[in-house]
C-alpha cells in the first residue's frame, strides 16, 4: 500500500514536471539567445543594467546587444530574423504601422522630464539666448522626424514659423562627435541633440 | 553631453517643447511574439527590474555606462537620464506626438494605439 502511494506520488510529480516544461518557461534548460539592437548611448542604460545585474540570466535568457542604427535597417533586420527585438523612435513606429509592417512595441524606453538635457543646442558663445532669437538662425536638419517635431514646437512657442529660420540639410547627427563638429564648423547655429 | 564638453548650451529641452516626450520603444515582430511569448515576457520582467534598479540605485547604475558607450566616467555620472516608468506611456501622450507629426506633414492620419502597442507581455502594473 505504502509502495503504491509512493509510486503514485512519483508519477504525479513526473507528470507535473513534464507539464511545466511544456509551458515553455524561458527559465528552464539552457539559456535562450536573444539579440537586441542598441544605440551605444546613455539612453540604453536599462539594457546595460539588465546585463550587469544578471536580470535576464535569471530569466533563462542570453541577451546580446548589437549596435544598429536607422529605422529601415532595424526593421529589415527584425523581419529577416537577424535580430529578435529592436528600438524605434515613435515616428518610425507610427510609419511602420501605417505601412502594416507586422511589429509591435511591447515597452517604451523612457520619456523627457524637467531634467532632460536633450533638445536644441547652440554654440556656447552664440548670441541666441532665447527661442525668439531663432529668427534668421541656421538650424541643422538631420532629416529625423524627432528633430522636425521639436523644431516645429519650439518655433510655435516663439510665434515663429519654418519661414523664419534657415534649414541646413544633409548634416548627419547620429553620434555625439558629429554634434560637436557641426557646431564648431560655424556652418549652423542650432542642432538637435 | 555636449554641454559637459563645453561645446554647447541648451536653448530648449525636449520636455520644454513637448512635455513628457516619449523617445523610443522596444519592438518584436508579430511572428516572434506568437512563436516565443514566454521569452518576451521573461525579457520584459528583466527590463522592468532594470528600470526599477535605475530608479533606486541610479549612481551605481551609471557606473556601467562607460563600459558600453565609451563616454568618460565623469560624463556618465552627470548626464541626464530619461525617466523610466514601467514600459507603459499614457495613450494621450502617444496621440499628442502623432498630432504634432500630422501638423508638420510627417504623418497623414492618427494610427490607433492597438495597431502600435501591445502591453500584454509586460508584468502586471504595481498599484
Amino acid at each position: 500500500m505504502y509502495q503504491q502511494s509512493v509510486a503514485t506520488l512519483l508519477m504525479t510529480l513526473a507528470a507535473l514536471a513534464f507539464f511545466m516544461v511544456g509551458q515553455g518557461s524561458a527559465t528552464q534548460g539552457s539559456p535562450e539567445a536573444m539579440t537586441i539592437t542598441y544605440g551605444r548611448s546613455i539612453d540604453d542604460l536599462p539594457l546595460y543594467v539588465g546585463l550587469e545585474q544578471g536580470f535576464w540570466k535569471q530569466e533563462g535568457l542570453d541577451v546580446r546587444l548589437i549596435r544598429l542604427v536607422g529605422e529601415y535597417n532595424i526593421i529589415a533586420a527584425a523581419l529577416h530574423g537577424d535580430i529578435d527585438a529592436g528600438q524605434l523612435d515613435p515616428g518610425g513606429t507610427f510609419h511602420a504601422a501605417l505601412r502594416n509592417i507586422p511589429i509591435k512595441i511591447v515597452a517604451w524606453l523612457g520619456h523627457a522630464h524637467s531634467g532632460t538635457r536633450c533638445g536644441l543646442h547652440v554654440d556656447q558663445k552664440s548670441g541666441i539666448q532665447k527661442v525668439e532669437d531663432l529668427k534668421g538662425g541656421r538650424v541643422a536638419d538631420s532629416g529625423s522626424i524627432t528633430a522636425a517635431m521639436i523644431v516645429s514646437e519650439t518655433l510655435k512657442m516663439a510665434g515663429l514659423t519654418q519661414d523664419d529660420i534657415r534649414v541646413i540639410k544633409g548634416i548627419k547627427l547620429d553620434d555625439a562627435m558629429k554634434h560637436e563638429a557641426a557646431l564648431k564648423s560655424k556652418g549652423v547655429d542650432v542642432i538637435v541633440a | 553631453m555636449l554641454e559637459m564638453h563645453g561645446a554647447s548650451r541648451l536653448l530648449i529641452s525636449f520636455n520644454d517643447a513637448i512635455p513628457g516626450y516619449i523617445f523610443s520603444g522596444l519592438f518584436f515582430t508579430d511572428t516572434y511574439l506568437k512563436a516565443h511569448p514566454q521569452n518576451v515576457r521573461a525579457f520584459l520582467r528583466g527590463l522592468v527590474k532594470a528600470f526599477d534598479y535605475i530608479k533606486h540605485n541610479e549612481r551605481h547604475a551609471r557606473k556601467w555606462i562607460p563600459k558600453y558607450t565609451g563616454v568618460e566616467m565623469q560624463v556618465a555620472m552627470k548626464s541626464a537620464l530619461r525617466h523610466f516608468e514601467d514600459g507603459r506611456e499614457p495613450e494621450q501622450q502617444i496621440y499628442k506626438q502623432q498630432d504634432i507629426m500630422i501638423n508638420i506633414g510627417r504623418l497623414p492620419k492618427r494610427i490607433p494605439i492597438e495597431k502600435i502597442v501591445d502591453y500584454s507581455y509586460l508584468p502586471v502594473r504595481k498599484e
